[in-house]
């Protein structure tokens, strides 16, 4: 093999593999950031009770620790609620994220809700929060 | 700037002396450009590249379709870019750069950019079943993908198995059969892009024929140091049509004369090349035509129920009795009725009126069938034009927006840049549509004219044959008209 | 030669009678119609809306599931649908043709196809339809007129 020949097999690799390496690497970098010490980041996302409602529809916190709740929806716009919390991140079109930040200071069970009137199903949206010592 | 100068008026004058056709091969930039070995490769590269980021993100970026850039880009842009730009304007010029058949083709010649020697082909070379050798493959996997449709543009996850699929089947088969056997015989995409080619302004012709057919070692179809033989099983030197040619350059570069031009030339000029016509084109006519309409009634129409039915498996949940699979199935049974049964009846109705009228017996019906079927290339064209026309001003936003955010996932590279989805002069949308369907019908008419007096060279025969088919084109386009505007 | 002056005489008076359907005051109109609209994932019911030139067309809005969009193509109408809220908005409805209703808030897989449609009327007619009717056919005895000459 000569050296365009070469060349062009390392870019043919390249091609394949900088956007596959990214989005693992993104992956890694969420894990990553899940891993956190001072923070606790939870990924959460909004389907359509129909479609499975949140996911993951359980989480559990820490209390003291500040958490970081990162919540896209998939599907059509829906709302993050947690009415005993006092969290609400709004409406959230499908695709876009919202972002909330508190410290947990009591352990208990709190649940959260969708708060867009979302599908038919919608009063089944619901989840719930542990935090624990 | 001198040469600028020559070239522009060479440009007039070669339009005048060869019948309004102009090689651009005498641009000497294009002319280097195409005959550089690298040219395709990297053309090829470009696109997979952006097919590769869309099948990964259809498998793992957002699942909302507007949000994510396999649904944004190939169902928004490339088809745009495709149907309105690049077949009318150049021909098969997407088949020069298509990324899914790259892997075989750098496989069975086992080299990237440079030229093997024959004897080092890595494929079993078997025959093409005769049988198959038509476009009814890329009929029926046409029909069967526009039957899905409505899943394959919403779900992204959907496009990437799809086009997953149309990566890895052309490896198997160069495997086998060697050369671009998939893109002859089974790409979906290539059926259609064959079709409507015939009505480019682009052309790849030889310039002077006897010089090929006196051309003992026909080095365009047995390849030699420069280049490979024509990857798509033609004949370069006796090329009358763009159908089945798929502008990969191998031939200019093969050629030891030079005698291979790619000249630009008036709409529509294959329709009235006699050789090649037969029953798989004329269904890929009928196919196209109906599909135009059954994608703009369903699609860009007003009627749920037929939205419900393409959505396949999805009922929704409040009292629609026909729903799901239920539903699905009579849809089925409209797209493949109507495109392979009902329209080509009315269209034999309508060729047996004109075999009537025009007095003359001895041309046989199947012939005018076939031939007159020819005539519905631009009509189709304009109207799968009119169709996407919408896709783009309506929606261009989601493009912006894919861009920003690739996969959907919040990303966003510029944070918080957004554009809010704005239609572009949604307002003159139809007043759009319909002027390009006017063009269509326009060009459709002039060729009718053309094809039936290919068939009825005496007196006023071919006048007779022909107003029958004024009158289905007519019929037709109002169709279209009312979709638009009614 | 009698034919074709035939012909031209019948085209003209197709053309003198759409003039004047276009430029005489719209025979109707003017009225104040409520029209009750019902979004549901992916279709407007009733999916098509005709009025006339001149109507006050007070859309009352309300969907079934999902929240919804109504934006109507050409008529800065652009509102959103929530479940459990009855949404009201009015439009003058002054130029006739066909427009898109087009849903304006993702609200699942077929979103982009929620369409609906608007039809503004002139003298009971869909005039602009009618045009472009008038126009293609015209389009086609121009081009066949063309064929012909250069034909023979
Ligand atoms: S025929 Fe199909 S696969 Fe082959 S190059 Fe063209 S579009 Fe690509
Ligand atoms: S005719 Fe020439 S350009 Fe066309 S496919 Fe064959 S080799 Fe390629
Ligand atoms: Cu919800
Ligand atoms: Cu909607």
């Amino acid at each position: 093999m000569n050296q365009t020949e070469w060349a062009a097999l390392a870019l043919l690799v390249a091609v394949l593999l900088v956007p596959s390496a990214s989005i693992y690497g993104y992956d890694l970098w969420l894990d990553a950031q899940k891993l956190d010490e001072e923070v606790q980041v939870v990924w959460i996302t909004g389907w359509a009770a129909e479609n499975g409602g949140w996911s993951p529809s359980e989480i559990t916190l820490r209390k003291g620790v500040p958490a970081k709740l990162i919540i896209t929806s998939a599907d059509v716009t829906h709302g993050f609620h947690v009415p005993d919390l006092g969290l609400d991140s709004g409406p959230i079109a499908p695709g876009h994220k919202a972002v909330i930040e508190f410290v947990p200071e009591e352990t208990g069970t709190f649940t959260f809700r969708c708060s867009v009137f979302c599908s038919e199903g919608h009063q089944s949206m619901v989840g719930k929060i542990t935090v624990v010592e | 700037m001198a040469a600028t100068r020559w070239h522009v008026r060479d440009f007039f004058s070669s339009l005048i002396l060869h019948r309004g056709k102009f090689d651009l091969l005498q641009i000497g930039i294009i002319n280097r450009l195409l005959k550089h070995r690298a040219f395709q490769y990297a053309a090829m590269m470009v696109n997979l590249f952006v097919f590769w980021v869309i099948i990964l993100s259809g498998f793992f970026g957002s699942p909302v379709g507007n949000r994510n850039i396999s649904i944004v880009f190939v169902w928004i842009l490339w088809w745009f870019a495709l149907i309105v730009l690049m077949v009318p304007l150049l021909s098969r010029i997407w088949c020069t750069m298509c990324p899914l058949p790259a892997f075989g083709e750098w496989l069975e010649r086992r080299a990237l950019v440079k030229k093997r020697s024959a004897f080092k082909y890595l494929s079993l070379r078997k025959p093409w079943p005769s049988k198959l050798n038509n476009i009814w493959l890329q009929n029926l996997g046409f029909l069967a993908i526009a039957t899905f449709s409505a899943l394959l543009v919403t779900r992204p996850v959907v496009t990437a198995i799809v086009l997953l699929i149309l990566f890895v089947v052309p490896v198997f088969l160069v495997l086998i059969y060697s050369r671009r056997v998939f893109c002859r015989f089974i790409c979906p995409v290539g059926g259609f892009l064959g079709l409507f080619s015939m009505f480019s302004a682009l052309e790849l012709r030889p310039k002077d024929k006897t010089l090929c057919r006196n051309h003992m070692t026909k080095e365009c179809v047995r390849g030699n140091d420069n280049g490979y033989g024509c990857p798509w099983i033609i004949y370069p030197g006796g090329l009358e049509r763009n159908n089945y040619c798929g502008l990969c350059f191998e031939c200019i570069k093969t050629c030891p004369y030079n005698n291979l031009a790619l000249n630009l030339r008036s709409f529509g000029g294959d329709i009235l090349a006699k050789t090649g016509r037969a029953l798989d084109e004329a269904w890929k006519s009928f196919i196209m035509l109906t599909l135009a309409g059954l994608y703009i009634l369903v699609m860009q129409g007003p009627w749920g129920v037929l939205k419900d039915w393409s959505n396949v498996f999805w009922a929704p949940p409040y009292g629609w009795a026909l729903t799901g699979v239920g539903g699905f199935l009579p849809y089925v049974g409209i797209f493949w009725g109507l495109s392979l049964a009902v329209t080509p009846s009315v269209f034999f109705l309508f060729t047996g009126a004109s075999k009537l009228a025009s007095g003359v017996r001895s041309v046989p019906l199947k012939k005018l069938f076939i031939d007159f079927s020819y005539e519905l290339i631009p009509l189709a064209l304009m109207a799968w034009i009119a169709f996407s026309i919408p896709l783009l001003l309506v929606n261009w936003s989601y493009i912006v927006n894919a861009l920003l955010d690739p996969v959907g996932l919040g990303w966003n590279v510029f944070s918080g840049l957004y554009v809010p989805w704005t239609p572009l002069i949604p307002a003159v949308i139809p007043y759009l549509q319909s002027i390009v369907l006017a063009v269509g019908l326009a060009y459709s008419i002039k060729y009718s004219y053309r094809l039936a007096k290919q068939n009825f060279p005496e007196g006023k025969a071919a006048l007779k044959a022909f107003l029958p088919q004024v009158v289905f084109l007519t019929f037709v386009s109002m169709i279209f008209l009312w979709l638009f505007m009614g | 030669m009698l034919k074709r002056q035939l012909l031209a005489g019948a085209w003209f008076t197709l053309l003198i009678v759409f003039a004047a359907l276009f430029y005489a005051p719209s025979a109707s109109g003017g009225e104040v119609v409520t029209v009750h609209i019902t979004a549901r994932q992916f279709a407007y019911e009733p999916g098509r809306v005709v009025v006339n030139q001149g109507d006050t067309v007070v859309f009352v809005l309300e969907t079934v599931d999902v929240t919804h969009g109504f934006y109507i193509d050409g008529y800065d109408v652009d509102v959103r649908i929530i479940p459990g809220e009855t949404q009201t908005v009015t439009v003058v409805a002054d130029t006739p043709g066909k427009f898109k209703i087009r849903c304006s808030e993702t609200c699942g897989a077929l979103h982009p196809f929620m369409v609906g449609e608007f039809i503004v009327l002139r003298s009971g007619v869909n005039i602009a339809f009618l045009g472009a009717a008038f126009g293609l056919v015209g389009v086609v005895l121009a081009a066949t007129a063309y064929v012909w000459r250069r034909g023979d």
